[in-house]
């Protein structure tokens, strides 16, 4: 056998993986929905389109769809070598990837529903860098794809030279390990209500919204809030009754959807790895090792505030800031008790030294704040608006500066050899937490106000994110600065 | 892992950076600061609008319109660019690559040898015509450079890149590193 031969073998995974396609190719359409949008509208708008598209649109979709899932899957190969996968893909334009074990940050598996009658998988495969890609194996039989995830971590963890690295064998009994029973998943839902933003945004067209209410509710119970037998203030209230059972329906969708991913939320640590197993529907098991971590996040809501609960995230190289929680290592729901034993479990320091901030980062925010609604304040008087708009504006300005000071005076800092953190919030709370081995770059901010109050800023950049620790003292700064890049420079990768 | 959160290390262990240790950039570098200032001119516009709005005389309305932004520029190029240049400055040293810059609003920002994930040199048309090139360094994780060192003599920043990717690849030859950098 020649050595090109030996080294690829490729190989198809199962018929069931068009399923996968099909879905995925619905999932892009929808994401691409806003660059057809032009199309759409021109078709909605012309008859005698419309009512083509009507008729023979659905089934040349469904054509449409189903062959380039077929194709899709027939031109999908893989191919699993000693140390690296290589993907063969694409209809049109053919196209192999190499991903490296050695290069893995994150493997998961998932379960979807779909494939759980017949023992298949999807591999998941994130790599590192800074246009970090992932790649999916998707309709693998599970124990296959059990044993490429060992195989891949295994060969990873050898490519690390972290010191005090053990090499664990996955079979052993965890370290560690942390259940969530299904109340403790169904405040996720309450305390990381997506769906509430939508009533911000919703609230500038709150007055139509109510009129379509109100013909909804008119055509359910016709008469009963036109009549005149309510006064304006029972009318008030019954308006008022339906938009809370409007946020509540959001809250349960929300619910739902929590349950849906954080079902059986099973956290265990062997060693280094990390590793969380969860969902209804699509049972997904991901991890990671505690040299792969980036970032971690500490959340608490203000929903979580009254319910106390914590929420932990874990990021890793290219997450940014913009990543969702389906991406990330998460721990939806900690109490104060759980929160404290997986903070040891991560090194986090229990009783951390925190540090308030200069009184100047506060004065720089309100000089700030008070110019800029100062200058629109100005404008809006020129221009002539009406006294009621000034007093609106004025009053926001005020809150805004209120706010800005809260949140002056519950920030706080801390640095040590290994952790950098810092805390925000005024309702809620965020600390995150950067570990010193894992800064990527450092910068020094000093404005010419800090330089003469013998002050610098702090810019930390990891892979996983980015920490600002403003207005410390000139001096420790720089130090502190030294400090890290000193300890940085001996180690290696990410 | 073991907590040390309060480690002490002694002062001598991690070498301050000094501010005689930072090396200046070509004084191309002005001219093309200067250059950039254009935007600056730009003003004049809204300037003569506001003022035709308010009915000024003409006279009036073109020498404010066209002498404010003209006054700023020359007090920019005069004031602020030589010290903006005077400031911008690198080191590279043994470990680490360090650069300073900004007039008011002073940064440095600092990047070691062991998280660089690859360099570019990059020069615009009035870079080239001035001769001068920056140097992009760029780490894991953000999709922009981590750090820009403007205003470089053409054959420095070549020279300073040989010397980085020599160090780079002295650093990758050794056994038992991983280099973490992006896959192909």
């Amino acid at each position: 056998m020649s050595a090109a031969e030996q080294k690829t073998q490729w190989r198809r995974v199962a018929p069931l993986a068009i399923l996968f396609f099909a879905l995925r190719g619905i999932r892009r359409l929808i994401s691409e929905a806003a660059s057809v949008a032009p199309l759409l509208v021109l078709v909605a708008l012309n008859e005698s389109l419309r009512n083509l598209a009507l008729s023979y649109g659905p089934l040349l979709a469904g054509v449409l769809l189903l062959g380039s899932a077929l194709a899709w899957y027939l031109t999908f190969l893989y191919a699993v070598e000693a140390d690296r996968i290589l993907l063969r893909q694409g209809i049109v334009r053919r196209r192999t990837l190499t991903l490296e074990f050695a290069r893995v940050q994150q493997a998961d598996i998932q379960i979807p529903w779909y494939y759980r009658p017949f023992g298949l998988a999807m591999l998941t495969l994130d790599s590192a860098g800074a246009s970090g890609q992932t790649l999916h194996l998707s309709g693998i039989p599970v124990d296959q794809a059990e044993a490429l995830r060992d195989q891949i971590l295994q060969v990873r963890d050898q490519a690390d030279i972290d010191p005090d690295s053990t090499p664990a064998s996955l079979t052993d009994e965890p370290d560690y390990s942390l259940h969530l029973a299904t109340p403790e998943v169904l405040r996720y839902g309450l305390m990381h209500n997506n769906l509430l933003v939508i009533v911000p945004i919703l609230a500038p067209f709150s007055e139509l919204l109510i009129r379509r209410l109100e013909v909804v509710v008119n055509w359910l119970a016709p008469d009963w809030l036109t009549t005149d037998a309510l006064t304006t203030g029972q009318r008030i209230a019954a308006m008022g009754a339906l938009l809370l059972g409007l946020v509540m329906v959001l809250m349960l969708i929300s619910m739902l959807l929590g349950l849906l991913r954080y079902k059986g939320y099973h956290l265990q640590r062997q060693g280094d790895h990390f590793r969380y197993q969860a969902g209804l529907t699509t049972v997904l098991t991901r991890s990671v090792r505690r040299p792969r971590m980036q970032l971690i996040t500490q959340r608490r809501s203000w929903v979580g505030r009254l319910l106390r609960r914590h929420s932990l995230i874990i990021s890793k190289a290219g997450d940014g800031q913009q990543g969702q929680d389906s991406e990330r290592f998460v721990v939806p729901v900690l109490n104060d008790s759980n929160l404290a034993s997986l903070q040891h479990e991560l090194g986090l320091p229990a009783q951390p030294a925190w540090k308030s901030v200069h009184w100047g980062a506060a004065v720089t925010a309100l000089v700030r704040w008070l110019g800029l609604g100062g200058v629109v304040l100005l404008w809006l008087w020129f221009q002539g608006v009406p006294d009621g708009v000034l007093w609106v504006v004025g009053s926001l300005t005020v809150l805004v500066l209120v706010w800005s000071v809260l949140s002056w005076w519950r920030l706080r800092c801390y640095c040590s050899a290994e952790w950098l953190s810092l805390r925000q919030g005024v309702i809620g709370r965020t600390i995150r937490w950067l570990p010193t081995s894992r800064v990527q770059s450092v910068a020094l901010h000093q404005p010419w106000w800090q330089r003469r109050l013998q002050r610098a800023t702090l810019d930390v950049r990891g892979a996983g994110g980015r920490l600002v620790l403003p207005w410390l003292p000139a001096q420790e700064a720089e130090r502190y600065r030294d400090q890290l890049l000193y300890r940085i420079a001996g180690l290696q990768g990410l | 892992m073991s907590e040390q959160p309060n480690a002490v290390l002694t002062t001598d262990h991690f070498p301050p950076l000094r501010a005689l240790d930072f090396q200046p950039v070509d004084p191309a570098y002005r001219h093309q600061l200067r250059v950039g200032l254009w935007p600056v001119l730009l003003l004049t516009l809204p300037l003569i609008w506001v003022q035709w709005q308010l009915g000024l005389p003409p006279a009036l309305v073109v020498s404010v319109g066209v002498g404010l932004p003209l006054l700023l520029f020359i007090l920019l190029a005069v004031i602020w660019v030589p010290r903006r240049y005077r400031y911008t400055g690198y080191v590279v040293r043994e470990q680490d690559l360090h650069l300073r810059t900004g007039a008011l609003w002073r940064r440095t920002t600092s990047v070691t040898y062991s998280r660089i994930q690859h360099l570019e040199v990059s020069q615009g048309p009035l870079e080239r015509w001035l001769g001068i090139a920056r140097l992009l360094v760029y780490t894991a994780g953000g999709s922009s450079h981590d750090l820009a060192i403007p205003g470089l003599a053409r054959d420095r920043a070549d020279q300073l890149r040989q010397h980085l990717l020599h160090h780079l690849d002295q650093r990758q030859a050794a056994p038992t590193e991983d280099d973490g950098a992006n896959s192909a």
